[in-house]
């Protein structure tokens, strides 16, 4: 047929499946097409129809019903159709439609679907017309009946439900008892009571007896509950029946009675009926209850006094705390005494504070640790200034607790009197208010710390002091204030050990003015301060100490000071990740300039071989003609070359080629040649991931999602098109050749381009081992050669594409879709028999 | 029975809990207070039964397997392939043959020496096998959403509470990253007054268009249809993909809301209830296709206090995760990702005395621990019903077009009678769920 023609056959043929569609896609009329709907079919009527119940209220459903039940009453429409009718009518019918779904009750097919109309409808006719279609349905469509039923929990149909429990049929009969324990009245109740079940049905039957006596429950009817459970609990009943109906006792069962279960039963032998009754307890909101338990506590058992110690601990509304301190105090049990300990957490109040500190340093270690935790936690008033008064305490054991516990609840309150203690006459005393100092002080503590370490103090406070500040001013968040009065001690210091000690501590403070003052203490007329001053810039943390440090070692008279700031003050800075590259780099380059030594050069090539930068390598070529150093240089720079070489292969490749012009010995011929191999191939790990790429995106169009972006062009696949690139390495240690892309460009509904270059020595056949979270695009040498637009998680070999590489250079694109959540890609390169592919290079050309 | 022994055999314990408590005190019971380093003889482990052992299934078997106080004893799932895959993982990591394999998850839920089941299945099969076994006395780990509609999702709730059982649901961001943390600065107060907070989920997609066959020979395929409407099979109809067909799962709104809702529900201090009003501004469903799950989707909820949720599709500056803004500053939370405002909330530290969330750091280990314990575990039962139900609300209000009222405390809608029959799903017979 000519071309033209077949298409007009196919478009007309597609019309008339879908009920004649207008020209914007949707169908003219819908219910129509949903006539003759069956399962294979576009959904597209069936949508419109579903976008129209959306955009009505609930007064435009009478119209939408009308037009569904027309369909429905009409003998040529199809079963598919009913199916969604059905459904459907669930939200917009009436009881209108009722006479027309009703007799689908008895059809295999359209029994559910019906339901699924008749099921949610509040009006009582829906009910009425469940229960007459029992006489009509047998085996599974009256089992589907009675779920019905059951869900609507009809009253009214509880004589019926109550014959069929004697049905012949298991699946009939347990239906309906279930449907009498959902229903839950106490004629239910009384049904459920009448019942006798075979063997194979009595767990039904207890299970529905459960469900009946929990609904009644609620519904406040609590002497016929407990009735129900009673019946329940005997030990010949399935463990799983015995504790829900233990449960359901105590919560039923008048408070006195209720409440000698519970104590009898927590204390009893069996352990799965004291956890129902632990379960009960917890769950019930019976105050009095629960305080009549605790009450009794001291008297029980181990076994009760341990599960309600325990479960009791996280109930705040329960008078739990005399009993406790009770038990405390007469049982050496010490699993009873922890759990007892842990409850003053919640229950514990301030006057409980020294009793709980002592406890902190006794045996054994765990009421210990036990006890630390409860101080930590306890959140009753008061409780802060009984851990305050006790810092005075003469109790030296008492002190140290008290002190720890405050620093760990970070008491704001406290910090007053330890500064007291820090000024005052006791030395032991001061020495443990600086070190709680350190854990919880804050900058406003910092001058009275200072001024210990000016004044004649003992060794060990002015040590706990340094350590103070040292810890302060590491969390300081303004250093600059932390700074101050460390600066204006220092103008008040006038002994050479006080004013040492100040300078080292300056380095937890940093800033400018810090920075300025170490300098100035350079230049100091004590060689201790002088020697203090050098030792401190040298360990300075930032960047600016550098040129102070190069003009340190271009001028010092010793050396040892000399090298002492190029190898721990430069060269150890310019060694920080963080820092900025330009920076390390300017570190390095004056650190070439000055050193003296070999060994300070060296070290600076080395620390120069891991920057990632052009500069770097230009830097580290320089050198390799140096005689002293010039050897170090020719590695370094190899190595860093063969790392630059993924993202800089022509620059990588120049200095390589012109090393080795100028290469003497056979081992560094040796390593150029391995490296300009390696930088060839850059762009591949050993097992064929392709492991190097230039990345292009985000790429978005408003209103489009992953899915629809597929097939529009960007400047990446345009052959005019300017896109920018950036290289992206793989990280070692990840899943291989899995490019995340999600994690470098984030985003949703949006596409991203990737780019590399396959060289292969001939012509030959690969396959390309492809995976995409979404969709994937694949371009080689400018020609598609796959395209699968899908909506999937990324796994290694999702897709196998056969291709052809020519000889030289092959350009490979890749385009990858995302939709939602990941977004990510990899690709392999292989023979066309899975093996590795022989004579083929890999890396990506510059960006 | 099983719960008899499970408890008799743990005497050594250092304290028998209750569970159900109603302030859960963040503690991790460490394994060695639980008995002797290595693993337990056999008659003192934890048996497991994995019931949906398909990706997610087997993803979780790897924990249970990996735990040495478990031991796995049966498989189920209604497609033989993954059952028999799974039954063979099972023996391997046992070097022995012993794994038992049901094609019916019935005669699993059966058996009396099984302590606790792994549950996933696709979400219009949680709620049957859950309301079973915790009925037959055992303690559940059940995969995210919780259920496949509200009032089911009740109905599991009360099982578990009036059977005494434990329930640890895959919202298993509690467990891990900076998740908690990030709660724990919420609900400290660190960005003031919290008015609203961002839920970003996935955007859904299009498609199953792949024709209509018979089921493949493995597949109990009118099983896996199960209590849902009945419809032929396409390979784009199981697994996995049943996630984008509201009849099973619920789109990503309901795949993903146990985890970012979840953790939204969390910073809010709302576990246990939930918004009173769920305004749909838009939603996009697809037009063909059997995947007829919104795609693009932004409901904004409201709390009975005033603040704020709004549910969408991570798109433009609504990313994925949890954002909680407040009145001074927010705090943005996903996995791998954290950010605040002001920065500095990154690296505060939260005081023993302030509100200090349930701590977990192993999501099944958590489940195991209070197992033995019987406390409550980081994701119980009501707290998944109630980050489920935002999910369910927005999706009826999506799916009617208009705001929804809802009381949390009677679990009722309010003056809309279609909405309210959008809460529970007539089940296919012969399946129901009492």
């Amino acid at each position: 047929m000519k071309p033209v023609l077949s298409a007009i056959v196919v478009a007309f043929v597609y019309m008339l499946a879908n009920g004649g569609v207008a020209a914007d896609d949707t169908p003219a009329d819908p219910y129509a097409a949903l006539a003759k709907y069956e399962f294979g079919q576009s959904r597209l009527p069936l949508a419109t129809i579903e976008e129209q119940i959306r955009k009505a209220p609930p007064s435009g459903y009478r119209e939408i019903e009308a037009k569904l039940l027309a369909v429905l009453k009409s003998p040529q429409t199809t079963k598919d159709a009913k199916r969604f009718i059905c459904r459907w009518l669930g939200v917009v019918g009436s009881p209108e439609c009722i006479p027309a779904v009703a007799p689908l009750l008895t059809d295999e097919e359209l029994s559910h679907p019906a339901r699924m109309a008749l099921e949610p409808m509040r009006d009582p006719a829906a009910g009425a017309a469940l229960r007459a279609a029992v006489p009509k349905v047998k085996g599974k469509l009256l089992a589907g009946v009675i779920s019905s039923i059951g869900a609507r929990r009809d009253g009214q149909a509880v004589p019926r439900l109550s014959g069929l429990a004697g049905d012949n049929d298991p699946l009939v009969a347990g239906a309906a008892m279930g449907a009498l324990g959902e229903v839950g009245t106490e004629e239910a109740a009384k049904a459920l009571d009448a019942i006798q079940a075979p063997a194979g049905l009595s767990p039904a039957l207890a299970r529905a007896k459960i469900a009946a006596a929990s609904r009644l429950a609620g519904a406040g009817k609590s002497a016929e509950a407990a009735r129900i459970y009673a019946t329940l609990v005997g030990a010949q009943r399935p463990q799983a029946v015995r504790a829900a109906a233990l449960k359901g006792l105590v919560a039923t069962l008048p408070r006195p009675d209720a409440t000698k279960l519970v104590i009898e039963t927590v204390q009893g032998a069996e352990d799965a009926m004291r956890t129902a009754t632990i379960a009960a307890l917890v769950a019930s909101s019976d105050k009095a209850m629960k305080n009549a338990v605790a009450e009794q506590l001291p008297g029980m058992n181990p076994a009760g006094q341990l599960a309600l110690l325990a479960v009791l601990a996280d109930q705040p509304d329960v008078a739990l705390r005399p009993a406790v301190l009770k038990i405390l105090g007469r049982t050496s049990d010490v699993r009873i005494r922890l759990s007892a300990l842990e409850c003053l957490e919640l229950h514990g109040e301030a006057a409980d504070v020294p009793m709980v500190v002592r406890l902190a340093r006794a045996e054994p270690k765990v009421l210990a640790e036990t006890a630390y935790k409860v101080l930590e936690r306890m959140d009753s008033p008061g409780v802060d200034d009984a851990l305050v008064r006790l810092i005075e305490s003469p109790d030296a054991g008492d002190r140290r607790v008290a002190l720890t516990v405050l620093a760990s609840r970070r008491v704001q309150s406290a910090l007053p009197t330890l500064v007291r203690l820090l000024e005052g006459p006791d030395a032991a005393m001061a020495a443990e208010a600086a070190r709680a100092l350190g854990a919880m002080g804050r900058t406003e503590q910092l001058a009275p710390l200072a001024a210990v370490l000016v004044g004649p103090k003992s060794a060990e406070l002015r040590g706990a002091a340094g350590d103070a500040v040292a810890a302060i001013c590491n969390g300081a968040s303004d250093k600059k204030a932390a700074a101050k009065p460390l600066l204006a001690a220092l103008e008040q210091a006038t002994t050479p050990p006080s004013r040492v000690a100040l300078l080292r501590l300056l380095i937890y403070t940093r800033g400018e003015e810090a920075l300025s003052a170490v300098r100035k203490a350079i230049r100091d007329e004590n060689a201790e301060v002088r020697e203090a001053a050098i030792r401190t810039l040298v360990a300075w943390p930032e960047a600016a100490a550098a040129p102070y440090l190069i003009e340190l070692a271009r001028t010092a008279e010793k050396p040892s000071h000399a090298v002492l700031a190029l190898r721990d003050g430069c060269l150890r800075l310019a060694g920080l990740k963080e820092l900025p590259l330009p920076e390390r780099l300017s570190i390095y380059r004056s650190v070439l300039e000055v050193a003296k030594r070999p060994d300070e050069k060296k070290q600076a090539i080395a620390g120069l071989a891991q920057l990632p930068s052009l500069q770097a390598l230009e830097l580290l070529q320089g050198c390799t003609k140096d005689a002293a150093i010039g050897d170090d240089a020719t590695l370094a720079t190899i190595r860093l070359a063969r790392q630059l070489g993924a993202f800089y292969q022509k620059r990588a490749m120049a200095a390589l080629e012109q090393m080795k012009s100028q290469a003497a010995g056979e081992e560094v011929r040796k390593e150029l040649e391995e490296a300009i191999r390696a930088v060839q191939n850059a762009g591949q790990s050993p097992d064929g991931f392709l492991v190097a790429w230039l990345l292009s995106g985000p790429y978005v169009e408003e209103g489009k999602s992953g899915q629809d972006l597929f097939d529009v062009a960007f400047a990446p696949e345009k052959p005019d098109g300017r896109a920018q690139w950036r290289p992206v390495a793989l990280p070692p240690g990840g899943k291989p050749g899995l490019v995340e892309i999600d994690k470098i460009l984030g985003g949703q509904d949006r596409v991203a381009y990737l780019r590399t270059r396959i060289a292969s020595a001939k012509d030959q056949d690969a396959v390309l081992e492809i995976g995409s979270d979404d969709g994937v695009k694949v371009w080689l040498g400018g020609r598609v050669v796959h395209a699968n637009n899908a909506v999937r998680p990324c796994t290694p070999d999702q897709d196998k594409v056969n291709v052809r590489l020519k000889q030289g250079p092959n350009t490979l694109l890749m385009k990858i879709t995302q939709g939602g959540g990941e977004w990510s890609a990899c690709c392999r390169v292989r023979s066309p028999d899975g093996k590795p592919l022989e004579g083929v290079t890999v890396a990506p050309d510059e960006p | 029975m099983t719960s008899d022994n499970l408890l008799g055999r743990r005497q050594f314990l250092r304290r028998v809990a209750g569970f159900g408590a109603v302030v859960a005190l963040p503690t991790i019971v460490p394994s060695s207070v639980l008995g002797a380093a290595g693993r337990p003889a056999p008659s003192n482990r934890i048996t497991v039964g994995c019931i949906g052992v398909g990706g997610q299934g087997n993803g979780n078997l790897g924990g249970f397997l990996g735990d040495p106080r478990c031991q796995v004893l049966a498989v189920n799932d209604v497609d033989r392939g993954n059952m028999e895959g799974t039954q063979r993982r099972v023996n391997e990591a046992y070097s022995n043959k012993d794994c038992a394999a049901y094609q019916d998850f019935r005669e699993l839920v059966a058996r009396d020496d099984i302590d606790v089941i792994s549950l996933a299945t696709p979400d219009h099969w949680h709620a049957i096998p859950a309301i079973m076994a915790a009925k037959s006395g055992k303690d559940v780990y059940g995969e995210k959403p919780f259920s496949h509609d509200l009032r089911e999702g009740r109905a599991m709730v009360d099982a578990v509470s009036q059977y005494g059982r434990v329930w640890q649901t895959g919202s298993w961001q509690r467990s891990t990253g900076d998740f908690r943390f990030a709660c724990e600065l919420v609900r400290n107060g660190r960005i003031g007054k919290v008015h609203s907070v961002e839920v970003g989920l996935p955007t859904g997609g299009a498609g199953g268009n792949a024709p209509f066959t018979g089921p493949p020979p493995q597949l109990d395929y009118d099983f896996w249809i199960g209590p849902a409407p009945w419809a032929p099979y396409s390979a784009d109809r199981t697994h996995w993909n049943w996630r984008w067909q509201m009849d099973y799962g619920g789109g990503q709104l309901m795949d993903w809301v146990g985890h970012h809702g979840d953790i939204a529900q969390w910073g809010l201090g709302t576990d246990t209830t939930g918004p009173v009003e769920f305004n749909p501004i838009r939603a996009e469903f697809p037009k063909t296709g059997i995947w007829d799950a919104a795609t693009r989707y932004r409901i904004e909820c409201t709390y009975a206090n005033g603040v704020k949720m709004i549910v969408q599709n991570a798109e433009g500056s609504h990313r994925m995760g949890a954002k909680w803004i407040g009145s001074d500053g927010w705090l943005w939370v996903d996995r791998g990702g954290f950010e605040a405002s002001p920065k500095g909330l990154l690296k505060d530290k939260i005081r023993p005395d302030e509100i200090n969330l349930y701590r977990s750091t192993n999501h099944i280990g958590n489940f195991i621990d209070c197992v033995v314990s019987r406390r409550q575990t980081i994701t119980p039962a009501e707290v998944a019903h109630r980050s489920a139900s935002v999910g369910h609300l927005c999706v009826i209000a999506i799916t009617l077009g208009r705001k929804i009222r809802w009381n949390p405390d009677t679990e009722e809608i309010l003056d809309d009678p279609a909405a309210s029959g959008l809460l529970g799903r007539a089940k296919r017979e012969p399946w129901n769920i009492f």
